[in-house]
């Protein structure tokens, strides 16, 4: 894994893209953050408007579960999203200096996370002021999933990020996939919905198979009403080979982007 | 190279480098195109040239030496660079270096043309491996030497080439490297940026400090220079005492009317 221990020696130049990154994402509006939160709100507004009022969703604490399951939605696609491009966007740096590749993915990582958790913190304050119980034995379960995510999330960049720079529609796929994921995944909808279903019982499971479903139902069970044992009896196996699938995703990608490393100054 | 005592005396050391681009012809650049081929069951087969950039190319710099490279456009000079600042490794045979290694390839320097220069000093400065507190106890003296003004806090793409190059040379004479590689930096600024950037370039040497200087300037070359090599089509032509190598490619491309 020298390539993360790598990260540890450079990380004055991750934080120097960091800091510029973030700058860029607020800058661009005297508003700065509170105008890059116009776009998540406006959107689970109308996903409120459309599923709560007009389709009746009968979910208990549809409106808070909504804020969360769609920014937790929003830190996964938009790490990959800006991964798949990372090197392919720096390589006039890529072709001049010489310093560990994987400083790129890495800042949009970490940058994708800090937009997280500050959206998050405002999440926390509208939390408080609806006065919703937050069900804290499941935190533990809510912080596992996200650092499930951030490894399957870094695996994937790893990946997508070498890809990128020898197929110029990478992140054209990874857009389309990212859409058909995130219908099929408890984002807008409860689990149950899925296990009361009666559709084939193989299609359930392969439904929870995606690694996102899991990590979707650990966020939405910090609200009372959400257990996901009573959602899905199998919950716990389906969470650890979401695990597990991370793991190897990032060992996949850490050894694809060590790989084609050398090259990305050569064939970019 | 010289002596015996010498011998262990190296800052950077080729040992017959190879390297090659690939030359696709056909290859697909895209995913789609890709899946295309191999529902048509073309399979992943497309024809490929190598295009060899540097062919056998050894040489050994000791610390302290400057070095120059000549040769025309295309025959592998920036390659050469590039192998040595570590952007890429040789296909065949060893690159090896002593110490910190800061190159400045080309005119530029890898800015970021959104960020400002002074955004752009810590980033560059930071990916040569200096500390947060490194930069900022340097940062006034590289603003002092790029000279530009308030265009520092103004965004790279306003700049014109001389000015991003002020400003990535600052950058690269205030890191305090053991080797630094110049490719055709002097060639675009002024006259007087031209004069302090060669004092402060030799300047280095008095600390030890190799220096490789790849230009058209033979002038400069002469100038500045211990030894030189030649290159042509990716192969040494020719490499000893600056002078020899000079007056040879001088011979070779702007004959002396008689």
């Amino acid at each position: 894994m020298n390539s993360l221990t790598s990260l540890w020696r450079y990380r004055y130049a991750l934080r120097s893209l960091v800091t510029y990154d973030l700058k860029v994402r607020y800058k661009k509006s005297v508003l700065g953050f509170l105008w890059s939160l116009l776009n998540p709100v406006l959107l689970i507004l109308t996903y409120l408007v459309a599923f709560k009022y007009i389709w009746q969703n009968p979910e208990p604490n549809y409106t808070v579960k909504l804020f969360t399951t769609v920014l937790a939605w929003r830190f996964f696609s938009g790490a990959v999203l800006d991964g798949a491009k990372s090197v392919a966007t720096r390589l006039a740096l890529v072709k001049r200096v010489s310093f560990p590749r994987v400083v790129l993915p890495a800042t949009k990582l970490i940058s994708n996370f800090v937009d997280f958790v500050l959206a998050l913190g405002v999440l926390a304050v509208f939390f408080a002021a609806v006065g919703v119980t937050v069900n804290w034995p499941y935190l533990p379960l809510a912080v596992s999933a996200l650092v499930t995510q951030i490894v399957f999330s870094f695996g994937l960049m790893l990946i997508l990020a070498g890809a990128s720079v020898f197929y110029s529609d990478v992140e054209f796929v990874a857009n389309n996939v990212l859409q058909m994921l995130f219908f099929l995944s408890p984002v807008l909808y409860s689990a149950e919905t899925v296990t009361k279903h009666p559709m084939p019982e193989v299609f359930k499971t392969i439904y929870f198979l995606n690694p996102v479903a899991p990590w979707m139902m650990a966020y939405s069970s910090v609200l009372p009403e959400h257990e996901p044992t009573k959602l899905l009896p199998a919950y716990y196996t389906f969470f650890a080979i979401s695990a597990a699938l991370a793991l190897v995703t990032l060992v996949v990608g850490v050894l694809v982007f060590r790989r084609t490393e050398p090259s990305f100054a050569k064939e970019g | 190279m010289t002596g015996d005592a010498r011998q262990d005396d190296w800052a950077i050391q080729v040992e017959s480098a190879w390297l090659s681009f690939r030359v696709k012809h056909d290859r697909p650049t895209t995913i789609k195109e890709m899946v295309v081929r191999m529902l048509r069951g073309r399979g992943r087969g497309y024809s490929e040239e190598l295009f060899w950039a540097l062919q056998d190319v050894s040489f050994t710099v000791r610390r302290g030496e400057r070095l120059g490279v000549i040769g025309p456009n295309g025959s592998g000079k920036t390659t050469l660079l590039s192998l040595i600042a570590n952007i890429y490794p040789p296909d065949k045979g060893h690159v090896t270096t002593r110490g910190r290694t800061v190159g400045l390839l080309g005119l530029g320097v890898g800015f970021d043309p959104e960020m400002t220069g002074r955004e752009n000093i810590y980033l560059n400065a930071s990916l040569f491996g200096l500390t947060r507190r490194a930069i900022d106890e340097r940062i006034d003296d590289i603003i002092a030497f790029a000279d530009i003004g308030d265009f520092i806090d103004a965004p790279v793409r306003t700049y014109s080439t001389g000015m991003a190059t002020r400003v990535g040379f600052a950058v690269a004479a205030h890191i305090d490297a053991d080797i630094l590689l110049l490719d055709e930096v002097l060639a675009v600024g002024d006259a007087e940026f031209r004069q302090k950037s060669m004092a402060r370039t030799l300047g280095l040497r008095d600390a030890g400090r190799t220096l490789i200087l790849v230009s058209h300037d033979l002038s400069a070359v002469s100038e500045m220079c211990h030894r030189a090599i030649w290159l042509e089509h990716g192969r040494i032509v020719e490499s000893g005492p600056v002078d020899e190598v000079v007056q040879a490619y001088e011979r070779r491309y702007a004959p002396a009317p008689a």
